[in-house]
């Protein structure tokens, strides 16, 4: 028995490793792969950053894109998603405007989808945007924040295909 | 027996990960080449906290072997439409004359996507740009599409412009 191994108390030592250090090891490696998994593959933690989706969500807030919920259905308008740039390193978020085969236009900073106004409860301040009608294609969706007080100019917005789409935001 | 056997396994795995990784550090392949041209590019040109008079004109320097004397960028500037530079003298200038004005701002590059045109000599490389100031928790994105050409055994950018992910 060496001295290093006398200072250790027990007590410290289970607490530590376990009654059996190989059990905890392997434990959590367990743990630490199957976390690797969920946060790469399944759920992708973001902090947001900027005001294009205020006031829903505000900058510097943490949150979730389960890469998962468009396994089973497709995306719904009103969806709020994470969309990729030429990889998910950085997201966007932004809210599913337009969906395929839709009409989309901005009138006096009003969406018209399919000749219709679209009813958004989550838009606080409107400033007068314009974009002239254009018909999606079979595999587009429109994307706009939720911040519509500021300037068209310095709010990103457009059209992308579903495969930008890395998925849903959690909450 | 058994136990022998995989110890010789393993041995054999490790010393096959031992050479791969040896072949790939001296022999690598041109699309690893040019990612690690572009990882240095990103640290020229990041900005230091404190640049110095003569820390910028070194960078700039450094960043003129990362270009192409006849390069072209054609840039989206919100709110100002498509701005276009040519030549490498006149980008390294404006670039020289921007380091002035900045302090401590980090250039990351992501999710690289390279793709070597046949015959190895010209490539496109697909990439996001991320620029933050230091201490400042916002940061700015950009997608680029760059053009590489093989000069002097060396990658070098002889077009780039910037790609929007949302197009209207």
């Amino acid at each position: 028995m060496t001295a290093a191994e006398t200072s250790v108390p027990p007590w410290l030592k289970r607490l530590a490793v376990g009654r059996h250090p190989r059990r905890t090891l392997a434990r959590a490696a367990a743990l630490a792969l199957a976390a690797w998994v969920v946060f790469k593959f399944v759920l992708l933690p973001v902090r947001i950053s900027g005001g294009s989706m205020a006031p829903t969500y505000r900058d510097g807030r943490v949150n979730f894109i389960n890469r998962l919920a468009y396994r089973w259905r497709a995306p719904r308008r009103g969806d709020v998603v994470g969309i990729m740039t030429t990889g998910p390193h950085n997201l966007y978020l932004k809210r599913i405007i337009g969906l395929p085969g839709d009409t989309v236009a901005i009138r006096a900073g009003v969406v018209w989808i399919n000749g219709r106004a679209l009813d958004e409860p989550y838009v606080v301040e409107r400033e007068p945007w314009q974009m002239e009608a254009r018909q999606l294609g079979p595999d587009e969706f429109l994307f706009i924040g939720d911040n519509r007080g500021m300037a068209k100019e310095f709010h990103l917005f457009g059209v992308a295909k579903a495969d930008k789409i890395a998925g849903k935001v959690l909450w | 027996m058994v136990k022998n056997k995989i110890q010789t396994t393993l041995l054999l795995l490790v010393a096959a990960g031992i050479l791969y990784f040896l072949y790939e550090r001296y022999f690598p392949n041109e699309e690893k080449v040019i990612r690690q041209r572009l990882a240095k590019l990103a640290e020229v040109a990041s900005v230091p906290d404190r640049p110095t008079v003569t820390g910028n004109l070194a960078a700039a320097d450094r960043l003129r072997d990362f270009l192409s004397p006849d390069i072209e960028i054609e840039v989206d500037v919100p709110g100002e439409g498509r701005q276009t530079m040519q030549g490498r003298g006149e980008i390294v200038q404006a670039v020289v004359a921007a380091r002035t004005q900045l302090k401590g701002l980090k250039v990351a590059l992501f999710d690289i996507h390279v793709t070597l045109d046949p015959g190895q000599e010209t490539a496109t490389a697909e990439l996001t740009l991320r620029a933050t100031h230091s201490g400042d928790k916002d940061f700015f994105v950009q997608e680029l599409k760059l053009k590489l050409r093989k000069e002097d055994r060396l990658w070098r950018v002889w077009r780039a412009e910037t790609m929007k992910t949302l197009s209207q």
